[in-house]
């Protein structure tokens, strides 16, 4: 049951850094506005795995439906700008708010029970949200919301299409932010009981920790962490729509490079974004969005089967000494 | 007009319960939550379909066509898809049978597009009526034969050497196995079992339902409802709640809006799990 990130090699870790700051820097050689477009997507993606990982890989609580605390940032911001012309920075603070606020709902009922409820009502409320959504006429329905007026570089109203490298630095700070806090989490107190109760529920009551308040409190920070994501994503695209922001797919997008990097690895979802992302879009692109979601989930299927520590531990397991890292 | 709803949902309900019990059967026996289940009925809308478009034949016969033929793809399932991951890390059940889903939803969606695929049988238009409620033939031969079915099982699970044996895993599989039942094989029988229930169910249902690749994630959401209502792994529990959900869901989205039926039954769900957990009828089969 142990997962062994702290047997990584330094190494590593060095690599990770190396990556990102080279993506960071990377508009400083002006590569046009496609391709920091581009960075921008790995970095929200690879954010987005992050606080994926931080409840299902560090407390073991498996989340399906983290797409409905994403698509909840992604409406407070929108429907704030829209209805109230009130800025998205706004929809920033409280975008988190409700996304945490449900998932303390969702949370409160099923943390008490065994593992599998969370997973099944989390499912359960992207499907419902996403449902609700699309007939919910107020917010735009099926059609969704439309920025409009679409202004060219606005700090107040959070839209920057005369200049896309703020949003690439705005989601870089943000996946920082997200590493940190994930390294913080790993090396505190509060990690070590979420792993506690994940590696053994019975056992980490035993030792009087409150197996529901942890749990409940980093189901509320993970969530709140992806609406903020949402509402960037929306203020980047200038138009969301259910199907967008809270269908399967996009908790797809979460969990699949969070499995391939190695669940509970500090950084392991941002390897397995900056790996996995790349090649969805050129499966996208060569053979079609359909096509696409066979092969994520026979990709999902094989790492269940044959990897389920994720690459990278293959891979150090590969470099360093192997009997070492054996279980 | 309340009364039609109702009925007609009472109705539907039958179909739910049906594809509940397939699921909350192999929750019982192998404690394994089976995310492709709602696809795999959806598959077998689509066999229904295409016999009687191609064939001509009627889904009340194909029934003994895709009933066997469904118990075999759920005892390969069991065999290749769950078998190796049994003694797996927990979630390695939930994201197996989820990446299943995805590639049969997804295969499906690519082989035959989403259009909406309807069969009509001779009876299709068929009805008698009773004062004013009206009494659809299809929908009244589907319900009888869920029944039919759901009795059927019971009478399975009761009377039959095999049935006891499944009963016996689900209550203790290591005491089933000390008493000389081959635990897996009651698995590959499970599961089988559970996934020709929910074929028939999808033939039952494909006589007045539209097929398309998308109608299984409804089912299954509804079958999770289901089976935490009825009490997971109790197969009578998954009969009565299938049929209350169904009710339910018909009073929605006739008093509020049709959208909002899976809204209610998730918060059935959330209510079920908040005040009794362990589900409406807690009995004999004991985690």
């Amino acid at each position: 049951m142990h997962r062994k990130s702290e047997l990584l090699p330094r190494q590593t870790h060095w690599i990770t850094v190396g990556i990102l700051v080279a993506l960071a820097f990377f508009p400083c050689l002006n590569p046009g506005e496609f391709l920091i477009d581009v960075t921008f997507m790995l970095f929200h993606y690879a954010y987005l795995a992050l606080c994926w990982n931080l409840i299902s890989g560090f407390a073991g609580q498996f989340s399906l439906g983290h797409a409905a605390y994403y698509g909840v940032g992604a409406y407070t911001a929108g429907v704030l700008f829209m209805r109230f012309r009130l800025t998205p920075w706004l929809g920033m603070l409280l975008g988190p708010m409700l996304a945490a606020a449900l998932a303390l709902a969702i949370g409160y009922p099923t943390f008490r029970l065994r593992y599998h409820y969370y997973a099944l009502a989390s499912l359960a409320l992207a499907e419902v949200m996403r449902l609700i959504f699309l007939s919910w006429d107020y917010i735009g329905g099926a059609y969704g919301i439309w920025y409009e007026p679409v202004l060219r570089y606005s700090w107040i109203d959070f839209q920057f299409t005369a200049d896309h490298r703020v949003y690439h630095y705005i989601m870089f700070a943000m996946l920082c932010g997200a590493l940190l806090l994930t390294w913080k989490i790993r090396h505190s107190d509060f990690g070590l009981r979420l792993m506690a109760l994940r590696d053994d529920e019975e056992a980490a009551k035993s030792l009087s920790i409150n197996t529901l308040t942890n749990k409940l409190a980093i189901a509320a920070i993970s969530a709140g962490l992806t609406a903020m994501a949402g509402v960037v994503y929306a203020q980047f695209a200038l138009f969301i729509e259910p199907d967008s922001t809270m269908s399967i797919w996009v908790t797809m997008d979460m969990l699949l490079p969070a499995m391939l990097g190695g669940l509970g690895i500090t950084y392991g979802p941002v390897i397995g974004a900056f790996i996995l992302i790349p090649i969805s879009w050129a499966l996208r692109t060569f053979i079609g969005s359909t096509l696409q979601v066979v092969i994520r989930g026979v990709i999902l299927m094989l790492l269940v089967a044959f990897m389920p520590d994720g690459l990278l531990q293959v891979v150090i397991n590969r470099i360093t000494r192997p009997a070492l890292i054996r279980r | 007009m309340l009364i039609q709803v109702i009925l007609n949902a009472f109705f539907l309900g039958a179909i739910y319960s049906l594809v509940s019990i397939g699921l909350t059967l192999i929750w019982g026996t192998m404690k394994i939550i089976n995310f492709s289940h709602g696809s795999l009925m959806m598959v077998s809308m689509y066999i229904s379909f295409w016999l009687w478009f191609i064939i001509d034949l009627d889904p009340l016969i194909s029934i003994f066509i895709i009933f066997p033929l469904m118990y075999g793809i759920g005892y390969l399932f069991q065999r290749f898809i769950v078998m190796p991951i049994l003694e797996a890390e927990r979630h390695a059940q939930l994201l197996m049978t989820f990446g299943l889903m995805l590639v049969i939803k997804n295969t499906v969606l690519y082989v035959w597009r989403a259009d909406y695929r309807i069969i009509l049988p001779f009876y299709a238009d068929l009805f008698f009526r009773i004062g004013e409620i009206v009494f659809d033939a299809p929908r009244v031969i589907a319900f009888t034969a869920a029944i039919a079915f759901s009795i059927g099982l019971h009478f399975f699970m009761t009377k039959t050497s095999i049935g006891m044996a499944i009963r016996a895993v689900a209550q203790d599989s290591e005491a089933a196995s000390a008493m000389g039942i081959n635990v897996y094989r009651i698995y590959g029988i499970t599961c089988g079992l559970g996934t020709a229930f929910a074929g028939v169910a999808g033939v039952l249902i494909s006589t007045y339902y539209p097929v398309h690749p998308d109608v299984g994630t409804a089912f299954m959401f509804m079958a999770f409802v289901i089976i935490v209502l009825g009490s997971m792994g109790n197969y009578l529990g998954a009969i009565v709640a299938g049929l209350i959900i169904g009710v339910t869901e018909g009073i929605t989205a006739y008093l509020l809006s049709s959208s909002l039926r899976q809204a209610v039954a998730f918060i059935v769900f959330i209510l079920t799990l908040l005040l009794k957990p362990e589900g409406l009828f807690r009995r004999v089969l004991r985690r």
